[in-house]
């Protein structure tokens, strides 16, 4: 089953991303500490990974670039406020994938993780739902 | 510190007395002096020694110790005078240092005001980035705890859940009502500070892009747009991102004003006075109830937006040293004029 990583440092946010994310059938994990994150990372493989970026701490680019080496085809997503900032191409030229502004648009964040995700998919026998 | 500007009495001395050839020789020059007398003299009084005990020692020896007494004595008082005088002018010269420091001193308390008032444009560049975050940041949580409701609605009886999702999506629009107010009102700030960036601005190419990046949201919402760009422009340097919002203010309110099956028109030359380029952008709607209130933030009589889009026109205008014009079109419609003055080069 795929699973997810979301790191940020408002527990609503996190939560409610969570849930809905559970509901579309992937099994996800969230977390509000970034440095619980980095160990977290490296203990388990995760396919996506979205991440904050102005979080206490570790800042959230540190999280992309561990994510990105923890696992070198996993999708990784930013979810920040400051969507044009230095810090987003920064964390883009870390490994990150896409940038989205907050607030976001859960459709939008889906499809794209369904995108990336769909290449390495192996193709699902027909008894079963794919995604 | 001097409180006073008065000269001591060495230095108006020195200033009367002495010939300017001498004063040009500066402090330096004066202290030379000193010493040069007095070994002159000294030289001098020597020879006469020499002299008188050679070619008239009749004179007897009183007569000589008191003539280079005398030389002596004068060759002194000249390299006292001397010395008065170089002293008058370092003091002069101190004196001029010290006016010298205390313009210096002005300077840099103006340059520290200048400094501050910078500091704060950007302090409230910072503030406005930080109020957007920590709005942005719960609409975000907000606007996800609402699509969680839409998605459990179906667990929910059939009256309870149409219930919940006309909710779920009410609190989802103004959510992102919300976001826009957040967005604008932060592009407004940033274009009252940080710094502008100054390269030729290739006005034609600027407009085709918000053109583009419009059409497909014109055309859905049956707008025409019709274009005019001047081929022969005069050079503007300015800044790019801020030129390309306004424009995207610019084309946003025409369209709003048109309407479905209305028209926008777009036009870029050199302005009446050859002294820049105008945007024109112009529409056929119903005009501006009230022109001169056109560019006041927050002024709207749109139900949505925040009404600071015109706003941000004019504060890039004022940025560029240009200007924007709103009136209303004598056959109707209304029309803003964005003016940028030319770059004559340095």
């Amino acid at each position: 089953m795929t699973a997810i990583l979301i790191v940020d440092d408002d527990p609503g946010a996190v939560g409610a991303l969570v849930t809905l994310l559970q509901l579309d059938g992937y099994r996800a994990v969230g977390l509000t500490d970034p440095k619980a994150a980095l160990a977290r990372l490296e203990r388990e493989r995760f396919d996506v990974v979205i991440t904050d970026l102005e979080m206490p701490g570790v800042h959230g680019v540190d999280v992309a670039r561990a994510a990105r080496l923890a696992n070198p085809e996993a999708a990784i997503l930013v979810v920040t406020a400051y969507d044009r900032s230095a810090a987003s191409a920064r964390a883009l030229a870390v490994g990150a994938q896409r940038v989205f502004g907050k607030p976001l648009h859960y459709e939008e964040l889906r499809a794209e993780v369904e995108r990336r995700l769909r290449p390495s998919l192996v193709p699902a026998p027909l008894d079963e739902e794919a995604g | 510190m001097h409180s006073s500007l008065s000269l001591p009495p060495v230095t108006a001395l020195a200033r009367r007395s002495v010939p300017r050839a001498l004063r040009k020789l500066g402090r330096w020059g004066a202290l030379a002096w000193g010493p040069t007398l007095l070994v002159a003299a000294l030289v001098a009084a020597a020879l006469m020694l020499v002299v008188e005990l050679v070619v008239a020692p009749a004179l007897g020896v009183a007569v000589t110790v008191r003539a280079a007494t005398l030389v002596i004595g004068g060759a002194v008082a000249a390299a006292a005078v001397a010395a008065r005088l170089a002293g008058g002018l370092v003091l002069s010269a101190h004196l001029e240092a010290e006016a010298g420091r205390r313009r210096l001193a002005q300077r840099a308390e103006q340059l520290e005001r200048d400094a501050q008032r910078v500091e704060r444009g950007l302090g409230l560049e910072a503030l406005s980035r930080l109020l957007a975050h920590e709005l942005r940041a719960p609409l975000h949580a907000l606007s996800l705890d609402a699509t969680v409701l839409e998605r459990i609605a179906p667990d929910c009886d059939p009256v309870a859940q149409q219930q919940i999702r006309t909710l779920a999506a009410a609190m989802r629009g103004e959510t992102e009502q919300l976001a826009r107010l957040v967005d604008e009102y932060l592009a407004y700030a940033q274009t009252e500070s940080g710094p502008l960036a100054g390269a030729p601005l290739e006005l034609a190419r600027i407009v085709d892009e918000t053109i583009l990046a419009h059409a497909a949201r014109l055309s859905s919402c049956g707008v025409d747009v019709e274009l005019r760009i001047d081929p022969e422009l005069p050079r503007v340097t300015g800044d790019r991102p801020r030129v390309l919002l306004a424009l995207h203010h610019l084309i946003e309110n025409a369209a709003d004003a048109a309407g479905p099956g209305g028209r926008i028109d777009l036009s870029v030359g050199a302005s009446a006075d050859g002294r820049g380029v105008d945007l024109v952008v112009g529409d056929d709607g119903p005009g501006f109830a009230e022109p001169s209130a056109a560019f006041r933030p927050f002024y709207s009589t749109k139900g949505e937006g925040a009404g600071l889009g015109l706003a941000i026109v004019r504060e890039v205008a004022r940025a560029h040293a240009g200007s924007a014009e709103a009136r209303n079109r004598a056959d109707g419609g209304a029309e803003v004029r964005l003016h940028l003055p030319e770059d004559r080069g340095p």
